[in-house]
């Protein structure tokens, strides 16, 4: 019987269910190439933002289900930051998953759909995937054309850039609020650029896995 | 009629058999006493079309950027998979890499790829050559796209995966098929392991030295371990190659380099990851010279306490030439079946 209500909880009593995920600047959401201000003078935009989640699971008073393995989300493609659709989010309580994919995934040699080397977020020379990909300009970067490009990722301790983010769930909008990971994780004036699995690209992602909310 | 029918039958089939060697099945074993392969067959089952179609990719020039190279052109057969006589690679345009290609040799029982270890996994392995810029330096896109414009392509992939929408993931795992399946274990050292013929004392000897000084790293049957290891190399002036350090960012890897497999190293010459020494002989005699050195090398060279004496050196080549594999490195199966796309498209 409990089995039974725990399937109901799937059950789409609310028939527009679904948890979206958003890039936020704040209490705003991202759209890519618009400019978003620190203050009334530095701004910042993005022209590209991707992020994997991975293992998703759904719970309530500890009995879990365990959902989607991989999830690849480009701030560019609507479709792909429905995270899960048709899910009574009332019914639960928490949403547990990894940002960034763990060893397993990267190293399983499976090579299709979100995991396909094509979207963009795969290095050869250092076979792996890249966790947070944030591309775009500020007027905060001091060099030429005022570019950043950070591309996180790896697997490989002691610099690995996947963790576990465990959030109770208040809402239909996973967000990750950006505005704050740049403002006090990541200072201009000594990288704008990081391509490589590194300890900066480690302190700036787990900075990040705590910026989550669903609200 | 009937008999016409079955004349030209008998006939075409005699052709195409003529025209390129046919598979019965995948080639793929373990040999006996072997581990357990690492590589992950459930993700990739083996089957002898995707190995024709993994070979036919591997010796097409067409997945390099300008449609010059193929995976083949730094990895030949008859030198165990590796492109002979260079110490660098070179790839398209003539371009020369940072590093010497590695052998293909028994790569379901590797557990890193590339001389840093860089890719963990055989089907991720090949986008990097297929990607390099002084590689083939193509793309993954533009490979596809080149490979669906191909009825050919689009014929083979379907054979092989009942599905002609050519991606990625297939592209790699044609390729896996094909690679995963060059077994060399049928040297004369297999052979007198089998008990089926004996060494002269030369080769005994070499042996018994191999054994007590350098199967701590090249550990039989494979002849290495999944492990990186500095050798003693001085790190070269120009290149710089910090090896496993790059991909690690350890300091402690630094111009640490993964430990080879020396199957058929008779033929896989040059030697090292810069390809620095051409002969064996000189990496005896690298190995001779550390005794006396006092500067940071792996704890397992360190324990070689004096040089070998030229007797030995002569006797430790003798062995280590036992490990070619002649079945192996002339096996006709994985070589370029000349005619093949012409008998498939008539």
């Amino acid at each position: 019987m409990r089995i039974l209500i725990f399937l109901l909880g799937f059950l789409n009593f609310n028939l527009n269910a679904q948890l979206n995920f958003q890039f936020t600047w704040e209490n705003q959401t991202i759209e890519n190439n618009k400019r978003y201000y620190f203050n009334a003078k530095d701004w910042i935009e993005f022209s590209e933002l991707k992020i994997y989640l991975s293992n998703y699971s759904l719970s309530k008073k500890n009995r879990g289900v365990i959902l989607k393995s991989v999830d690849l989300i480009d701030n560019e493609n609507s479709e792909s930051k429905v995270i899960l659709d048709s899910i009574n989010t009332n019914f639960f309580e928490t949403l547990t998953f990894h940002f960034g994919l763990d060893s397993l995934i990267n190293t399983s040699g499976i090579l299709d759909g979100d995991l396909d080397p094509m979207n963009g977020m795969y290095w050869a020379w250092n076979s792996g995937y890249i966790h947070l990909k944030m591309v775009g300009k500020s007027s905060l970067v001091q060099m030429a054309k005022n570019e950043f490009e950070f591309h996180l990722g790896g697997y490989r301790k002691p610099n690995e850039t996947y963790f576990d983010v465990t959030l109770p769930i208040n809402g239909n909008n996973l967000k990750l609020n950006l505005k704050t990971l740049f403002l006090n994780h990541i200072d201009f004036n000594k990288t704008e650029q990081i391509m490589i699995p590194c300890e900066a690209a480690k302190m700036i992602t787990s900075a990040a896995a705590n910026l989550f909310s669903i609200e | 009629m009937k008999r016409a029918v079955l004349v030209l039958l008998i006939c075409s089939s005699f052709v195409s058999i003529s025209f390129f060697l046919e598979l019965t099945e995948h080639p793929f074993y373990v040999p006996q006493g072997w581990p357990k392969p690492i590589y992950n067959f459930d993700n990739n089952p083996l089957s002898k079309n995707k190995f024709e179609l993994g070979r036919t990719l591997f010796y097409d020039p067409d997945l390099s950027r300008d449609s010059t190279i193929s995976c083949a052109n730094c990895h030949l057969q008859y030198s165990g998979f590796t492109h002979i006589d260079h110490a660098l690679s070179h790839g398209i345009d003539g371009k020369i890499g940072t590093r010497n290609s590695a052998v293909l040799i028994n790569l379901a029982w590797n557990k890193f790829f590339h001389w840093d270890g860089g890719a963990g996994d055989l089907n991720q392995q090949a986008i990097n050559p297929l990607t390099h810029p002084s590689e083939m330096d193509n793309n993954l896109k533009e490979i596809l796209r080149r490979l669906n414009n191909s009825k050919f392509y689009r014929r083979r992939f379907f054979i092989a995966f009942n599905d002609s929408v050519i991606t990625s993931e297939k592209l790699l795992k044609a390729l896996a098929n094909f690679t995963v399946s060059f077994v060399s274990a049928n040297s004369k050292y297999d052979r007198f392991k089998r008990g089926e013929i004996e060494f002269n004392e030369q080769e005994k000897n070499g042996y018994r030295l191999f054994q007590k000084n350098c199967a701590s790293c090249h550990a039989e049957p494979l002849f290495k371990i999944d492990a990186f290891k500095n050798n003693g190399l001085a790190l070269d002036s120009e290149l710089k190659d910090e090896g496993r350090k790059i991909i690690t960012g350890n300091t402690k890897d630094f111009t640490l380099f993964k430990v080879p497999t020396l199957r058929n190293i008779e033929f896989s010459f040059p030697y090292m990851h810069d390809g620095r020494f051409k002969k064996l002989r000189e990496v005896i005699d690298h190995y001779n010279s550390l005794p006396k050195r006092k500067d940071s090398f792996s704890k397992e060279l360190k324990k070689i306490n004096k040089p070998f004496t030229d007797k030995e050196s002569k006797d430790l080549m003798a062995f280590l030439k036992t490990l070619t594999d002649k079945e192996f490195l002339y096996n006709p199966i994985f070589r370029f079946q000349k005619n093949e796309r012409q008998a498939q498209e008539k």
